[in-house]
């Protein structure tokens, strides 16, 4: 091995002096951002998570405003329900996006590529799971607040007008980009066990929207409660105003994130063990 | 240095690498050659720790390969082309790869340069053809400036200048010292650029020799007698480790012997000769006769005639592999 030790320099200007280049978390958080960023898809995905955010919340604040008389709810609850609205068609797409970020590497065999840059592979999908809820968070963030900032004129001077001074109504616009980040990493998770795009968004979709109302649906008390601890109902009592069902609002998006955790950490114990 | 013992990979009940040990020295360009199917792609997932063997060890430069701390200084892989995200550049791939380990873009710009992808290193991979993405693999492989070079079938797709440049690239990059494997399906490619050869076939490891040792050892020399006289010859040239064939009247293959003993036996028996030639084997013939019973999958081209067939042919569609195996009559 003295021969590999004292390498001649190769002949490209680029000499890399092996001692000054390895792994740190850092440096494989940073890669997985560029990869995040530098696919078109992603970037759309997020454009389109803002314009269906602050569009149909700000379609439903007209409408509402136009219609007052014949809105069932009142108050805060009303205010709220453009945002909400909103939150349910932009989970969908959270979803996508946060399968697609790992089942993407599967499918087009960039998996073995990342693996092998790094092989013990847990460092490279935590650092996915960061960037997918960092990126999530900021961008739901973003729109929460341009969506606020247009529908509040909107519905001002009305009986649902939106007052941020309310504790339950902020608990909601801060809770929206907090339960979107918890359901892009609930796909994520998701397309690790799965690994392949169309299965993971199957799989976070059925598990988000068809379970619950099943599960509800079946007249069993013990049942509709355990249906209660799912991760979208669970994550959904955040952004009701007068919550009546357990568990409380800030728990509630504990459970929801605690799915995302579990799932995600048995995703990586398995990724580990099989081949790329 | 590439060290592998007792490696094995079971795929449910197909084996397809079963126990191999074998050592791959630094400065050398080792091939590792055998048929469609043999475990060469099984093998090198194994080495780079994306397959986990099923029994077994390997270690590259003294650790697994997952336990380096910079794993793509010491070992760079082209395990096969377009390992890589359809929708992103050359350019960014090889930057994101290169972020893990703090390696600067200047050097994705080096290996760009290097593998010639200038001009298509901000479009995206989907769009690449084979030979573009072959270079891209190789890109990457040079990423880290490794110690150890692993590259899977390097010249596929690539035109007669790519396949020249990257036979002139793995004898330099082992010039300077570093562990070259290449595997290939193709005899003369290997023949050409590496200066030892592991051959593998089902899963197990047939040669392990310098090309040199592996064409003399592996593959009986021969001569090629033509004579009116054929059958009188026959009789005075038998004798002891000496098989003589015939595949038409008056011409004999003479293995065991000679060029001048046959002839001087002739001479002095006074039988005519129309022809006397030595026949070497190639490496190709050696290769083939070494592969013979193990390729995977047989292309029947109808023709095999005498030739002998002892494992069984698969009919059917067959990948392109190499065909009929070289009967005795040479």
């Amino acid at each position: 091995m003295s021969a590999a030790a004292t390498l001649p320099a190769p002949s490209a200007e680029g000499v890399v002096p092996a001692s000054k280049y390895h792994l740190t978390f850092g440096r494989v958080l940073r890669s997985e951002f560029v990869k995040f960023r530098t696919l078109r898809s992603t970037v759309w995905t997020l454009a389109i998570t803002i314009v269906v955010l602050v569009g149909l919340a700000t379609l439903f604040a007209a409408i509402f405003r136009a219609n007052l008389d014949n809105i069932g709810s009142t108050g805060a609850e009303a205010a709220t329900t453009p945002i909400v609205t909103g939150v349910g068609f932009g989970q969908l797409v959270l979803a996508v996006l946060g399968a697609l970020t790992i089942t993407g590497e599967y499918s087009t065999g960039m998996i073995r590529s990342t693996f092998s840059a790094v092989p013990t592979r847990t460092p490279a999908l935590v650092a996915k799971a960061v960037v997918v809820v960092v990126s999530a968070l900021v961008v739901t963030a973003i729109a929460t607040a341009i969506t606020v900032a247009v529908i509040t004129p909107i519905l001002s001077g009305s009986p649902i007008a939106l007052d941020l001074s309310d504790p339950d109504v902020l608990r909601v616009v801060v809770g929206t980009p907090l339960y979107l980040a918890g359901i892009a990493l609930l796909a994520l998770a998701l397309g690790i066990l799965i690994r392949n795009s169309a299965g993971a968004i199957f799989g976070v979709i059925g598990l988000v929207l068809v379970i619950n109302p099943i599960l509800s649906g079946i007249p069993v008390k013990w049942v509709n409660d355990w249906a209660q601890y799912l991760p979208s109902a669970a994550g959904q009592q955040l952004l009701t105003v007068h919550p009546t069902n357990d568990p409380a609002p800030w728990p509630g998006l504990l459970v929801l994130f605690a799915w995302g955790v579990v799932l995600f950490g048995i995703g990586v114990f398995l990724a580990k063990k099989r081949d790329a | 240095m590439i060290e592998a013992h007792g490696l094995t990979k079971r795929y449910g009940p197909k084996t397809a690498v079963d126990g191999i040990s074998f050592t791959v020295r630094p400065g050398t360009v080792t091939g590792f050659l055998g048929p469609n199917g043999a475990g060469k792609s099984t093998t090198m997932r194994m080495i780079m720790g994306l397959d986990r063997p099923t029994a077994g060890t390997v270690i590259v430069n003294g650790k697994p390969y997952a336990q380096h701390r910079s794993p793509l200084t010491e070992v760079g892989a082209l395990l096969e082309a377009k390992a890589v995200h359809t929708g992103r550049s050359a350019y960014n791939h090889l930057r994101a790869l290169a972020a893990t380990h703090g390696i600067p873009t200047s050097r994705v710009g080096d290996v760009i340069e290097m593998t010639g992808l200038q001009a298509v290193a901000k479009k995206r991979v989907g769009g690449f053809s084979l030979g573009m993405g072959q270079r891209l693999g190789i890109a990457v492989a040079l990423l880290g400036d490794p110690k150890t070079l692993i590259l899977d079938e390097p010249v596929n797709g690539l035109d007669p200048e790519g396949v020249l440049w990257v036979r002139n690239l793995a004898k330099f990059l082992a010039s300077e010292g570093r562990t070259v494997f290449l595997s290939s399906h193709l005899m003369s490619e290997v023949a050409q650029t590496a200066d030892r050869v592991l051959v593998i076939g089902r899963g197990k490891i047939l040669a392990d020799a310098s090309v040199q040792e592996f064409v003399d050892g592996s593959s009986q020399k021969s001569v090629k007698v033509r004579s009116p006289q054929a059958a009188r010859l026959a009789e005075l040239v038998t004798g002891d480790g000496v098989t003589i064939t015939s595949s038409e009247p008056g011409l004999l293959d003479v293995a065991g012997s000679d060029a001048a003993s046959i002839g001087e036996t002739a001479a002095a028996n006074g039988i005519v000769l129309h022809e006397l030639t030595p026949v070497t084997s190639t490496l190709e013939q050696a290769y083939m006769e070494l592969t013979a019973e193990s390729v995977e999958y047989h292309a029947s081209t109808g023709q095999e005639g005498g030739a002998a067939t002892t494992s069984p042919a698969e009919p059917g569609a067959a990948p392109a592999v190499p065909a009929a195996p070289e009967g005795g009559a040479r």
